[in-house]
């Protein structure tokens, strides 16, 4: 048994190896950490939000082995061993990804809050499908909540996006 | 608009702006995660980290306050309850009752705020939270403003003695020789329950340091000054000695201003000489604010050609147990009651009334969505007992071009009251709306054997009318810098319509200089710009005419150095492109700033200011109309009930769109936000308790919900008061929705449904396929 | 936040068992974590132990073995809902795989965690259930094998013991020509409604017939009086038959007014989608007679 019954103190760490964005970090993590403490808080890349912390809004989602994941609800020690990409690592240097460039000349986000979950989302469909309909984006991304209405210019991007990745011969370039 | 035979409508053709404009500032930041909302900023070195002490009850008597096992607690640093009260006061209304930052003698909602507790970690300052034992007695709740206002329910605030928060009238002429002579009266009674903002970043987050003579603040608010003046006046220091950053902000919609946790951290930053660090949970943000749940009882008499002759109308508001915003919002209730129609008689009366639920305060489109869902219910009932179609009614009945509305209004008012002339034709907006869905504005007509369909659709059509924004003041400073780039100093939050592109766009208009090499500031207020908020339609008005006026001073001082160095007088200097111009020669800014002594900055300063009368016979100065249409399609699933938009269209006229983008996105984004509402949202009050304070149980528009078919119609109509003749939109879209919908309801299966959110159950209900709902 | 506490992670079921029965109350069992996670960051659950099952190989897997398809209790919802032998052998379930939560859920979740967290608000059990599916489970005493259908016993309440976990799902595919249907509607972010049905025609009527329902009642079920009903039924008796059927559904699923809707507005959707089953199963059947 844990000794104190107000669980305040972290009673086991995990050693924790992974590539987040293509570089590697590596640390002792707290068992009950998750994945979004330590990707904002260790590794400082601030850009997955802290939104609803239940599993619902995806403002925290990230890539795991190109899997769309919850990470406010993923404990950072399943994270060893695998790849990560983080909205920070979707664009290649200076070159923003074709989703990045639909984003902006779309409009297609506002506040900005939900937005690199929806990128992420995004790149992970088109990944899978880079001509994809309307309700099959609808379907893809309905755990992206944007509360400042998005939406259409969202669906958009996707689909102008779809179609430069087409051009350029296949959607596993970037990101 | 070109007609586009496969849709069955027209197709929206985008402006030429849309191809040439400029992307907005602020998104390369935000696709690639470098934008920053408070979570984001670097903390200060020795932070503390606050949690609250709520009450779980939405009534209840505070026994005592035990602090004892909490404070125990190793880590643990600092608390503020009633019992920690000493010299602080918050004098928020004149009335006593509403005077403090915690709970005194009672909790009034569900997650009131008793306490704070701070920490050197968050883990312990949550678990010293739980660690707070407190002594309820609890009391009955009261849930609607109906039994608040029932002659004998019991005060919410004893010292007040009664539950009515507020009362207002607006009325002319006869109501009741109005009835007399109309040819058929129509009555019926609309309504909207509580429902919350919901932006994705949480509510109420804040950094606050007291821990010099300056009170500094990090918080994300849509209003710097408010968060300033509200603190200067409770901790009795002057406004130069609070300073406000606000950073991106994740979505606001009116829930994020000053709060009561906000001033709390302050105390407690002081108390402790260390920053406090307070983040709200998800399921916290809930109790931050809410939208007023309103009952709009109307009554309408009319000729039998359909002309309106009188119009009485009583709304009930639900104000929460607090009183902020409350006079506006009331009076918003009254002088929206007759929405955009030309009523000869008219009497509206609005009430107020404290209960015990998240205090309600401003919403995108405050106090409007509300009372224009019922009168455009209302009227639609009226046209349809008529016989008449949706559309010929609204073209015989709402208010002219070129006629001014009527005399009175309440206090505190932005509603369409005014006597200056309507610059738009109805009409002629209303049809382009009903175009753009393939629909000419009348009733769809049902053959029988429809009824056994599985599918119905319905069309809907409903119109909405701003009087531009409520008052305020802008400051601006524009200042240029020795690489040649101006940088604008300002106070108007982002928080996600393009408040600094807008800003962007027209000082590189007004100056002549590309938007490349214009820098938009953030909000700080140590510069002592001060600025109304962004919020109520006002920032491309507003901030856009100071920074505007700020340019044309800079401008100025430009176009005399230019005269200086090169020759010539000022007049005969132009500026293009960022490139100084007179007879030939040519000097760029950037080589004329470097030309010019380290001592001489090139600076304009710019001020704007909309003040005066709401109402009344003389107007208000500087405001403008600001009209919206919606019409929406929808289709009805008869054996289950489900409703699906299956095309919408919005209309806005912005006088002259400053980024097109940006314009669609507030037209679309906020008919999405009155989606939500129109089909899903609602908070629950019952057994006592705010039943559904968290994700799982709060439906927010996804994507999905959205048809394919959303167009935005812009105009560039009518020229406003803004920069280059804008007006303001953001908030012209949201309160057609429902009504919209609720009329295509009507439209698809004969009946009228009266309270929102339109779910499922309630069409099956009306359908006659399940018994009506119990009360 | 949630709470500290340690992990063990064993390698085989015996071994986890054994942790489970070591640790007793203290522990849980912890797969994908999608459900468990949420309830611990809320300070719902505050478990001392997390057993990790994620490290045993014979807990993933899915093996079509000639008979049954055979499902891991750590496959994830996102591996049900694209692997072609889900699709070929029980695509009922697979159909039910791609409606859950969202694409982070179903990359997360396990289908195993999702039965044994017995949330009625579910979309696998349903459909499993006409299926005749059946789990294994496996404590210090060994595994057992018992269907779904005694497997489920209320909201969060399985036929697991303390110390036991489940490890398979064994899927039998419908026999030959009987045809499929899911139907689910959902209100907020979990199913509100949902029906199965498999058929087997003959001659455009109903030969053989299975149904379950599920997020109403405390647990997913099958209808089996129902059932028999319909039996020897054309589509539009069969229809009529169902509509009239809202006194059995509601001494069977005992509807609860909640959020989501009405007693009675629960009933009348799942009648509507277990009509909408049962003639998209029969639409599906190999017998094609029955068309309309």
């Amino acid at each position: 048994m844990i000794g104190s019954e107000l669980r305040l103190q972290t009673v086991q760490t995990a050693p924790v190896s992974l590539m987040v964005n293509g570089q590697p970090w590596s640390g002792d993590v707290p068992v009950e950490e998750v994945l979004l403490d330590l990707i904002r808080s260790r590794i400082g890349l601030t850009g997955t939000k802290r939104g609803c912390e239940s599993e619902v809004c995806g403002a925290c989602e990230v890539l795991v082995d190109g899997a769309p994941v919850s990470s406010c609800n993923f404990l950072a020690f399943e994270a060893n061993g695998r790849e990560h990409t983080t909205i920070e690592g979707v664009a290649d240097g200076d070159q923003l990804h074709p989703v990045q460039e639909a984003f902006i000349r779309n409009v297609a986000a506002q506040c900005g809050y939900c937005t690199s979950g929806q990128i992420m989302s995004a790149v992970a469909l088109l990944r899978e499908n880079t001509s994809p309909t309307y309700e099959e984006i609808a379907q893809w991304m309905v755990g992206n909540i944007c509360r400042c209405g998005c939406y259409p210019a969202i669906a958009r991007s996707i689909m102008e996006a779809g179609e430069e990745l087409r051009a350029k011969g296949g959607a596993n370039g970037q990101g | 608009m070109a007609r586009d035979e496969r849709r069955g409508g027209s197709r929206v053709e985008e402006p030429e702006l849309a191809r040439t404009e400029r992307p907005r500032v602020d998104l390369r930041s935000k696709v690639t995660g470098q934008a920053q909302y408070l979570e984001d900023l670097p903390e200060p070195s020795n932070v503390t980290y606050a949690a609250t002490i709520r009450s779980p009850y939405s009534h209840a008597e505070i026994v005592s306050i035990d602090v004892s096992r909490a404070m125990a607690l190793p880590g643990v640093l600092g608390v503020l309850t009633r019992d920690q009260l000493d010299e602080y006061e918050l004098n928020l209304s004149p009335e006593p009752w509403d005077r403090h930052f915690v709970c005194i003698d009672r909790a009034r909602f569900d997650g009131d705020l008793v306490g704070m507790i701070v920490a050197e970690d968050l883990r312990t300052a949550r678990k010293a939270a739980e660690l707070v034992d407190v002594e309820y007695e609890i009391l009955p709740p009261i849930f609607s403003a109906a039994e608040a206002l029932a002659p004998d329910a019991p005060p919410i605030y004893e010292e007040k003695g009664d539950n009515e928060a507020a009362i207002s009238h607006m009325g002319w002429g006869d109501v009741d020789a109005g009835f007399a002579e109309a040819d058929l009266v129509v009555e019926g009674t609309f309504t909207c329950p509580s429902i919350f903002h919901h932006p994705i970043e949480p509510c109420m987050s804040v950094i606050a340091d007291w821990t010099s003579d300056v009170i500094e603040l990090w918080t994300p608010s849509n209003n710097a000054f408010d968060v300033v003046d509200m603190n200067a006046q409770v901790f009795g220091v002057q406004p130069e000695q609070v300073r406000v950053h606000i950073p991106y902000v994740g979505g606001n919609f009116g829930a994020k201003h000053w709060t009561r946790e906000m001033l709390v951290a302050v105390a407690l930053s002081s108390k402790l000489g260390r920053p406090v660090k307070y983040v709200a949970m998800e399921e916290e943000s809930f109790l931050s604010t809410a939208r007023h749940a309103m009952t709009y009882k109307g009554k309408v008499g009319l000729k039998a050609d359909g002309t309106v002759v009188a119009l009485d109308v009583d709304v009930d508001v639900d104000t929460g147990s607090r009183a902020n915003t409350t006079e506006t919002v009331n009076g918003q209730a009254t002088s929206t009651a007759r929405g955009a129609y030309s009523v000869p008689n008219l009497r509206a009366r609005a009430r107020s009334a404290f209960t015990n639920k998240v205090s309600a305060a401003h919403f995108r489109n405050t106090g409007k969505s509300q009372p224009q869902f019922g009168v455009e219910m209302l009227m639609d009932q009226a046209a349809r007992e008529l016989g008449i179609d949706p559309i010929d009614f609204k073209a015989k009945n709402l208010q002219q071009r070129g006629q001014g509305l009527a005399a009175s209004g309440p206090r505190n008012s932005t509603g369409s009251t005014s006597s200056a002339a309507l610059d738009i034709d109805f009409p002629t907006i209303m049809k382009m709306t009903v175009e753009a869905i393939g629909w000419d504005g009348r009733a769809s007509q049902h053959p029988s054997e429809e009824s056994a369909e599985r599918f119905v659709r319905g069309r809907g059509l409903a119109v909405s009318l701003r009087r531009g924004s409520a008052n305020g003041v802008a400051s601006a400073l524009a200042v240029l810098g020795r690489d040649g780039e101006v940088s604008i100093s300002h106070n108007a939050p982002d928080v996600g319509g393009g408040e600094y592109t807008m800003i962007s766009v027209v000082a590189s208009r007004t100056l002549g200089i590309p938007q490349s090499q214009i820098r938009v500031g953030e909000t700080d207020t140590s510069n002592q710009l001060r600025y109304g908020g962004t919020s109520s339609q006002r920032t491309t008005v507003h901030m856009g005419n100071a920074v505007n006026d700020a340019c044309e001073h800079l401008k100025t001082e430009i176009l005399r150095a230019a005269a200086r160095l090169h020759g010539g007088r000022s007049e005969e200097w132009q500026i293009d492109d960022g490139v100084l111009q007179r007879n030939g020669t040519r000097v760029t800014v950037t080589d004329l700033v470097r030309a010019l002594p380290e001592s001489e900055t090139l600076r304009g300063s710019g001020f704007y200011e909309q003040s005066g009368s709401p109402q009344g016979a003389g107007g208000d100065n500087n405001n403008y109309w600001s009209p919206g249409v919606a019409a929406v399609e929808i289709e009805i699933d008869r054996q289950s009930g489900d409703i699906r938009v299956v095309k919408y269209a919005a209309l806005a006229d912005a006088g002259t769109i400053m980024h097109y983008h940006s314009a669609r996105g507030q037209i679309e984004g906020g008919a999405i936000l009155g989606l939500g509402s129109t089909l899903f949202e609602e908070v629950h009050y019952a057994e006592g308790q705010l039943l559904n304070a968290d994700p799982f149980q709060y439906r927010l528009p996804q994507l999905g919900d959205v048809p394919e078919d959303f167009q935005t119609i812009i105009l560039e109509a009518e020229k406003g008061p803004g920069p280059f003749g804008a007006k303001g939109i953001a908030n012209t879209s949201i309160g057609c929705v429902a009504p919209a919908v609720g009329n295509a309801i009507y439209d698809a299966i004969g009946v009228r449904l009266t309270s929102i959110p339109f779910t499922p159950e309630k069409i099956l209900r009306a359908l006659g396929t399940l018994p009506p709902a119990e009360e | 936040m949630v709470s500290p506490f340690r992990v063990v992670t064993p390698t085989t079921v015996p071994e986890a068992a054994a942790e489970m029965e070591r640790l007793g109350d203290a522990a849980r069992i912890y797969a994908g974590g999608a459900e468990l996670l949420l309830l611990m960051r809320n300070g719902l659950l505050e478990p001392d132990y997390l057993v990790n099952i994620k490290q045993v190989p014979s807990l993933h897997g899915i093996n079509w073995d000639g008979h049954v398809l055979r499902v891991g209790a750590a496959v994830t919802h996102r591996q049900l809902e694209r692997d072609p032998q889900v699709h070929a052998h029980a695509p009922t379930l697979g159909e039910a795989e791609h409606h859950i939560g969202n694409i982070r859920v179903r990359t997360q979740g396990t289908l195993g965690g999702n039965l044994a967290f017995a949330d009625p608000h579910a979309d696998p059990g349903t459909a499993l259930l006409v299926h005749d599916a059946s789990v294994t489970v496996e404590g210090p005493r060994g595994p057992r094998q018992l269907l779904l259908d005694d497997f489920f016993v209320s909201t969060y309440e399985t036929a697991l013991e303390p110390d036991e976990l489940l490890t398979e799902v064994q899927v039998p595919p419908l026999p030959f020509g009987w045809g499929w249907a899911y139907e689910r509607i959902e209100r907020f972010y979990r199913p509100t409604v949902n029906a199965a049905a498999a058929i087997a025609a003959n001659d455009g009527r109903i030969a053989e017939v299975r149904l379950a329902v599920g997020c109403v009642g405390p647990r997913a079920l099958r209808l089996r009086e129902l059932e028999e009903k319909l039996q020897g039924l054309n589509l539009a008796d069969a229809k009529r038959v169902i509509g009239e059927s809202s006194e059995y559904l509601v001494e069977q699923l005992e509807p609860v007014g909640d959020l989501l809707g009405g007693a009675d507005y629960k009933i009348h959707v799942t009648g509507v989608l277990l009509a909408r089953a049962v003639e998209q199963a029969l639409a599906r059947t190999g017998d094609r007679d029955d068309r309309q």
